[in-house]
């Protein structure tokens, strides 16, 4: 699969006229994700061309790519638990207020070789610089640290969250490629994807695209039913129950 | 193959779905009991988020519920007069617990509250029987035990509005089935089990009913009490999950016939044993989970 798209690319990048293409141009293998009732996550491939494509390869130094992949913010609570008279209960909790369902960062080299800190933070890339906020404002600043380090920990256990600091490859300075991997317990919704080309700790060029994920088929169907239809939803979930257990009284009293 | 739950919005493989069925439709079939105490820690153990678990097995706990009725019922072992009363207390009861689910969600402590009432629940119920049972097989082992009393007479027998229960051979009052079932109906809705486990033996020690009309009975309040939940929590939280129930539920249903057929070669006393011992068991496990100093103190989750 890989193959043919770079040939397309490379053909697509010599047949250009040269000295106008100084544009990142990136695309996916597929924008549209269906969650269907056999998903189990999905592999997509996002690859393109640099935007430096008169570049000598030979004496340019590199550029580097970052592609950051956001999901849709949800409301998102952590909680925290103590010890109450031996047992461990819940007795603090945190809700976030812009914290995304899925926040993915691919890189070609570890972030901080490729833009200084202060970049980051301005572009907003890496957990630490979302910027995220709790909607109780009670919480001291230096006791949100620790609370935000949790939500990095256990996001990233369901690989919601993740830093791959080696997943871009750049081939020959001119194009790039990247797997994307959406896990199974993704949410539905349009998941943005920003691509930067970075060269000397400078953003040169940015492209946009974006994913939709939606679930489909009879489980997209099952859960439509179970929102909209509720009432009709229940009334049909106990008379399925009920004639399943029928049936099954009769198939087995034959026997 | 891996079949991804509509409503659990989580990937799981069919055979471990239907093996879960099976194993625990074995069991119920071999004891005679739900199993809805035993589906739902397993679905929450292998990652359905709680409410989904608790409320899809409500659903399928209707379907057993159904089959096993209509054997008690064509051999005549459901008193419907008792059954009417225990299911007005647990629909009213059951309701009460959709409420009280949602609003412990809400305050996250839902999975604290599920957890703790298995721990005593299943723990009291546990003792109890496994003392019941080791009285029983010790009786056996000494011939000429003098059989007691039907049942004992205490303050309950005193309450007013007395109803006579023929098929029950009882005569006591209707607000102790009535609120007996409302207590077991909260239960239900909370722990996703059907209650049998408590009802049972409230019903044998606490009313004084006959065991023959008992299991029958129970089950057939069961049903109404379970459809009850299904319905407000489809109405309420969206968390019935049909495509699991389905498949619990065939798994259940094959391997519940296979467990009957074990459980007759058993003698009773040594399953109600075996059964004590599992039920303690889950008890011990699930309250050593609240015990020990958990991995990561900070959990996250979605909230809606």
């Amino acid at each position: 699969m890989m193959r043919p798209i770079l040939i397309v690319i490379i053909g697509l990048m010599f047949g250009s006229s040269e000295g106008m293409a100084r544009q990142l141009v990136a695309d996916l293998s597929s924008d549209e994700v269906s969650i269907t009732t056999d998903f189990t996550g999905q592999n997509l491939l996002l690859f393109g061309a640099l935007s430096n494509l008169n570049a000598n390869s030979a004496t340019d130094a590199p550029s580097d790519i970052i592609v950051i992949l956001t999901g849709p913010t949800l409301p998102i609570a952590s909680r925290r638990k103590e010890r109450v008279s031996g047992i461990w209960i819940n007795t603090q909790t945190v809700q976030w207020k812009n914290a995304p369902s899925f926040y993915h960062i691919l890189s070609s080299r570890p972030l901080t070789q490729i833009l200084p800190n202060d970049k980051l933070k301005e572009l907003k890339i890496g957990f630490k610089n979302l910027g995220l906020k709790s909607k109780n404002q009670t919480d001291e600043i230096e006791n949100l640290e620790i609370w935000q380090e949790s939500l990095f920990r256990n996001m990233t256990a369901q690989n919601l969250w993740q830093v791959d600091e080696n997943a871009v490859s750049i081939i020959r300075n001119a194009l790039f490629r990247a797997p994307v991997s959406l896990p199974a317990n993704i949410t539905p919704g349009d998941y943005q994807v920003r691509i930067l080309d970075v060269k000397d700790g400078q953003l040169i060029a940015e492209d946009r695209r974006e994913i939709t994920v939606q679930k489909a088929g009879l489980g997209a169907f099952i859960y439509q039913l179970a929102h909209e239809y509720s009432v009709f939803y229940g009334i049909f979930a106990v008379a399925f129950a009920i004639s399943a257990g029928w049936i099954a009284s009769i198939a087995f009293r034959r026997n | 193959m891996y079949i991804y739950l509509p409503i659990a919005a989580v990937s799981l493989h069919i055979a471990v779905i239907i093996g879960l069925g099976g194993g625990v439709g074995f069991l119920s079939g071999m004891f005679g009991v739900g199993g809805g105490f035993l589906m739902t820690p397993l679905l929450i153990f292998l990652g359905v988020p709680a409410p989904v678990a608790v409320a899809t097995e409500a659903n399928q706990i209707v379907a057993s519920s159904v089959s096993g009725v209509l054997a008690h019922w064509r051999r005549g072992n459901v008193d419907f007069l008792m059954g009417f009363i225990l299911l007005a207390g647990g629909v009213v009861g059951s309701s009460l617990g959709v409420l009280l689910f949602s609003i412990l969600r809400d305050i996250g402590q839902i999975d604290l509250v599920i957890k703790l009432s298995y721990v005593v629940f299943l723990g009291i119920i546990g003792i109890l029987m496994l003392m019941e049972s080791i009285r029983a097989i010790m009786r056996t082992r000494q011939p000429g035990a003098k059989r007691g009393k039907l049942h004992q007479h205490n303050w309950l027998h005193g309450l007013p509005l007395k109803v006579r229960f023929r098929k029950s051979k009882l005569y006591i009052s209707a607000l102790v089935p009535f609120f007996l079932a409302a207590f077991v109906g909260v239960l239900s809705a909370i722990m996703g089990v059907g209650g049998g486990f408590i009802l049972v033996p409230a019903m044998i020690y606490l009313l004084g009913m006959p065991t023959y009309v008992v299991i029958g009975t129970s089950l057939f309040q069961i049903i109404f009490v379970t459809a009850n939940i299904t319905i407000l929590q489809s109405v309420q939280t969206q968390t019935v999950d049909f495509v699991l129930a389905g498949l619990l539920l065939f798994g259940a249903v094959i391997g519940a016939q296979f467990g009957a057929r074990v459980g007759v070669m058993l003698k009773g006393e040594q399953l109600r044993g075996l059964l004590a011992l599992m039920v303690l068991g889950l008890s011990i496990k699930l309250g050593f989970d609240l015990i020990i100093t958990p991995q990561d103190l900070f959990s996250t989750e979605f909230v809606r």
